[in-house]
């Protein structure tokens, strides 16, 4: 079952679909996001617990973090900074779950951009 | 803009997707993206191709993109709905800070070619950078045809704007 908001996610959930759904909601809430991007054949995805978020990976690193990298869909802004903006906006909600200790890198990918005629579909 | 464009604008009526030539002109550290502690950024190919596009359809004359047979096939592709016009006549190659452009285009008649590849050189070169960042090294613009008014015998390519 696709998980669009951490809410949705059982605090007795898996660290790391929790941190999963957390990392897909500050992306989406970041201006400048159109969406997330799970690829075409949908691999690009965190599932657990029967629970699945689309278009966030995290995988477990030595230590305890999970590097997270997260797939966007943007918008026709700068990208770089986009970036920047999602990943910041990660580490701070990371931050204020309490998750600070266990979030790892987080590697931020532009799949794709949506133009103003597909946005209009 | 290199040294190395000339021999491709000879390639007259070349219809096949005009990726070979971009490959040279970046250095193939290739696709491992800027990282920090924090965490990388990359930014896919289609993500260059669909900038580059967009871009050189904004510039007047330019009436559409890619050579015969790409235009052909994306018709027919289009019409079943498993094309994407974005993507028909642009190669890009993609590196770590740096990418290139090839794009085959279809000008109308009575334009000044000239003109019309210093404007998409500038577009395409503005929109990319303004965009991702990336250094674009080289716009390589192949004019394939010409278009004139009479020429649409049914389906008219969408223009994007």
């Amino acid at each position: 079952m696709p998980v669009s908001s951490p809410g949705e996610v059982p605090t007795s959930a898996s660290l790391r679909l929790r941190l999963a759904a957390l990392v897909r909601a500050a992306a989406l809430a970041t201006p400048g996001v159109v969406g997330l991007d799970a690829g075409r054949t949908g691999i690009r995805m965190t599932a657990s617990d029967g629970l699945r978020v689309d278009g966030v990976v995290c995988a477990a690193l030595p230590g305890g973090r999970y590097q997270v990298s997260v797939h966007l869909v943007a918008a026709m802004v700068p990208l770089r900074s986009l970036a920047d903006a999602v990943r910041a906006r990660v580490e701070r909600d990371a931050a204020n779950a309490g998750l600070a200790g266990r979030l790892g890198p987080v590697d931020v990918a532009v799949e794709d951009v949506s133009t103003p005629a597909e946005a209009r579909l | 803009m290199s040294e190395s464009k000339s021999p491709r604008t000879a390639r007259s009526g070349a219809t096949s997707e005009p990726t070979e030539g971009a490959s040279a002109a970046v250095s193939r550290r290739g696709s491992e993206p800027l990282g920090s502690e924090h965490g990388s950024t990359t930014i896919a190919d289609a993500v260059v191709t669909k900038i580059a596009s967009i871009a050189a359809r904004e510039v007047r004359g330019v009436y559409d993109l890619g050579g015969g047979t790409a235009r052909a096939i994306g018709g027919m592709t289009r019409s079943v709905g498993i094309g994407d016009e974005r993507m028909q006549g642009i190669g890009v190659e993609v590196g770590e800070r740096e990418a290139a452009v090839d794009l085959t285009v279809v000008v109308e008649y009575g334009e000044s070619i000239p003109q019309i590849a210093d404007s998409l050189r500038a577009n395409i070169t503005r929109r990319i950078e303004g965009m991702t960042g990336l250094t674009v090294t080289e716009v390589n613009v192949a004019v394939n045809d010409l278009y004139f008014p009479g020429d649409e015998a049914a389906a008219e390519p969408e223009r994007v704007e």
